[in-house]
């Protein structure tokens, strides 16, 4: 009963979060007169987190129960798949600060120098967190 | 490392798939296990130590290429 209820939270949620992202484009399109631009990006920001969001936990709570618990608690706890995880994402991670690094250096190319300096400045505390982070792990394992 | 998981599993006469759920690990670490590409963690080894009721040497032999 409880399970059941759980998945209709979620799939209402899903439901909310697809009108709310829809909202300001079905109201440019009827002509009711565009909603301001900071409406709009509110919008879209809520209604995307809350579908996405949704969509997740609907996941999770299908896997946990049922026949697939046991064998999905086992990959999940599987020591050579948390090595895989950490393998994987440390090189998506170093490939994902080449990649921004990139994008950051074509901006300032095209003089966007706003945007290059933001994501500079989100690269710059990304390399620093892993640094920091790992002298923190390498003190206390 | 070489180790003698499959010789001792089909002596045994269980799957991989039983060995992995004994041994709570997925069926896939024991295919790398016995295919030698994947080396186990101790806890791992001892596990698999005591369910054969066999010292950890004598399944899993190491070799200096291993560093």
């Amino acid at each position: 009963m409880k399970k059941s209820s759980n998945c209709s939270l979620w799939i209402l949620g899903m439901i909310l979060g697809l009108v709310l992202f829809l909202t300001p484009l079905i109201m440019i399109q009827s002509g009711q007169g565009s909603p301001s631009k900071i409406i709009q990006i509110i919008f879209l920001f809520i209604g995307c987190s809350l579908f996405v969001f949704s969509l997740l936990m609907l996941m999770n709570s299908q896997i946990k129960s049922g026949k697939g618990a046991k064998k999905y608690n086992a990959e999940l706890k599987d020591e050579r798949n948390i090595i895989i995880r950490y393998k994987a994402g440390y090189i998506t991670n170093i490939v994902m600060i080449i990649f921004l690094a990139v994008i950051a250096f074509i901006l300032l190319l095209l003089n966007y120098l706003m945007p290059a300096i933001l994501l500079a400045i989100a690269l710059i505390l990304q390399s620093a967190t892993l640094l920091f982070l790992s002298y923190y792990f390498n003190k206390r394992m | 490392m070489l180790n003698k998981l499959e010789t001792l599993r089909k002596q045994r006469d269980i799957t991989q798939e039983d060995l992995a759920e004994i041994l709570d690990v997925s069926r896939q670490t024991i295919i790398s296990l016995e295919k030698g590409r994947y080396n186990p963690s101790i806890t791992l080894a001892f596990k698999i130590s005591r369910y054969f009721k066999i010292p950890i040497e004598e399944i899993f032999m190491y070799e200096e290429e291993d560093l």
